[in-house]
């Protein structure tokens, strides 16, 4: 067997299972909506669904691009956010007894609850996305960041104080790295917050994304297009959260 | 010259008002090799770590070559018993880092290469030098890190019971490679080695200068040197009767001290 066959073979090994799930909801709704047991209306069937994948799937893209126009600046943002508050806050212990109330109670308002404000007082849409994204996502990995840099073993900083790393080399090369199942495990717990904010606040101020897409039809009554675009925007969804979760594996991969 | 005059030295941790060492005081010269010998939590890793500038005394002093230490340098290289290379780098990039520190002037070629050959110095194969050190054993990982600690050449080097998670094959093959490498240095190139240990038999082996720390607060309770010619060799070092009476003494002394901290 060559190099892709062995993959191929590795990968039906592993989630034979998981694929057997997945055919077996599509299977499901397939004979539910193809034998018109359930409102058709609602749920159209599987080749309407199909037609009109094939033909939004120029439009579904262009929305694809429109959200991650939103998404990655706002992971990236989300991310050094965090990692500034938290490093500056796990290394100084006076600040972090002053300002962990301080941010516990910024942290725990919905984002949702700000968006009415956030959308009324940013400049435009796109603003007051980032701003509710960020800040439904941010915080997770903030107390990752603080708990990961306040519980770094001892001896690993006292290597590096041997070694006289400092600064900036000290901040990248030791403390990050021994504090990253911490902080990654924060992101990681954030990207589903992340996602619920952008496709929220797509569908009620947006011109353009995934979620606007299958509001606009849903509002439309074109059932068979708000599920392509429901179906799309999952497929989407999880193969960034598989993006990650193999960024996760690499960058952890010490630790396993 | 790496001289090494411990005077008066005292410590305790600032949240407690027990007193760890209670003025330590010896002179060590330059390329001995002293084994603080001790039970454990007497104080010798506290001493090691006082010696390596990770801890402030709270009196006395230590001098090398007459400067006070302040603060950690590479010129105190340290082999720790475990977490002796960061574990999310490879046993390789763990040496070139220290090298990258020693001598920012090195390429990154000629810092692989010194690597590559310290590895190799140690008995590790080249393939080891990308290897993360979770997939080495205990005694491969002691192997890089006693390279990484030996490629920087520190004139002083600080060792804390650096085998003592090793099963005892292990362990006297890396306590050979020590005094193979210790011993390779013309005596005024040497490196002054002080190796923590709670193992008689390994002190009597490896040093030519034994601190034996008593029970805290802890202070020197017996020093022994042992003349050149009258070092300790392992094919003889249970049978010759001056080696054996050396390990009697030392042991007597210690638990002379224990009956005497049991008594008080």
């Amino acid at each position: 067997m060559n190099g892709a066959g062995k993959i191929i073979a590795r990968f039906f090994k592993r989630y034979w299972i998981t694929i057997l799930v997945y055919l077996f909801l599509i299977g499901l709704y397939a004979y539910v909506a193809n034998n018109h047991l359930i409102n058709a209306f609602l749920f159209p069937t599987t080749q309407a669904i199909c037609k009109a994948f094939a033909g939004d799937r120029y439009i579904m893209l262009l929305n694809l691009i429109a959200s991650l126009s939103i998404l990655v600046p706002a992971i990236v943002i989300s991310l050094s956010l965090a990692l500034l508050i938290g490093v500056i806050m796990g290394m100084n212990r006076g600040l972090r007894d002053a300002l962990h109330p301080v941010l516990y109670t910024i942290s725990v308002v919905p984002s949702i609850l700000l968006s009415p404000f956030a959308l009324l007082l940013a400049p435009n849409f796109r603003t007051a996305s980032l701003f509710l994204i960020v800040y439904e996502s941010v915080w997770a990995t903030v107390f990752g960041t603080i708990t990961g840099i306040m519980t770094i073993d001892r001896r690993y900083l006292d290597k590096a104080e041997t070694l006289e790393l400092h600064g900036f080399r000290k901040l990248f090369r030791v403390m990050l790295p021994a504090a990253s199942p911490s902080i990654i495990s924060g992101f990681v717990n954030s990207l589903s917050g992340t996602f619920v904010m952008l496709v929220y606040a797509e569908m009620y101020g947006a011109e353009y994304g995934m979620g606007y897409y299958v509001r606009q039809n849903a509002m439309l009554g074109l059932y068979d297009k708000t599920w392509a675009g429901f179906i799309f925007m999952i497929v989407i969804l999880v193969i960034i959260m598989q993006i990650f979760e193999k960024i996760r594996n690499r960058l952890l991969l010490w630790t396993m | 010259m790496n001289g090494v005059e411990i005077d008066s030295l005292s410590f305790c941790y600032r949240d407690s008002k027990q007193e760890i060492l209670h003025e330590i005081g010896t002179p060590v010269e330059a390329g001995e090799f002293v084994c603080i010998l001790g039970q454990s939590g007497c104080g010798k890793s506290t001493l090691l770590r006082l010696l390596a500038g990770l801890e402030k005394p709270t009196g006395g002093s230590i001098r090398i070559d007459g400067e006070e230490i302040r603060g950690a340098s590479l010129s105190r290289g340290m082999v720790f018993q475990d977490y002796g290379l960061f574990p999310w780098m490879s046993a390789g990039e763990n040496i070139v880092l220290a090298l990258r520190q020693r001598f920012p002037e090195m390429t990154k070629a000629e810092k692989k290469a010194l690597a590559l050959s310290m590895l190799e110095k140690v008995g590790l194969q080249r393939e080891i030098y990308s290897k993360l050190p979770k997939s080495l054993s205990g005694g491969m990982k002691q192997r890089c890190a006693i390279a990484q600690a030996f490629a920087i050449d520190p004139p002083i080097l600080l060792m804390d019971e650096p085998f003592g998670a090793l099963d005892a094959v292990t362990r006297a093959k890396l306590q050979d490679l020590v005094l193979e490498l210790w011993e390779s240095g013309e005596r005024s190139r040497k490196k002054t080695v002080f190796f923590v240990t709670h193992d008689v038999d390994e002190a009597i082996l490896l040093a030519d200068h034994i601190i034996v720390l008593g029970q805290r607060p802890s202070r020197i309770i017996y020093e022994l040197r042992i003349p050149e010619e009258k070092r300790a060799k392992r094919e003889t070092q249970f049978v010759d009767p001056e080696i054996i009476s050396m390990r009697n003494e030392l042991i007597r002394q210690i638990n002379q001290d224990v009956e005497q901290h049991i008594g008080e």
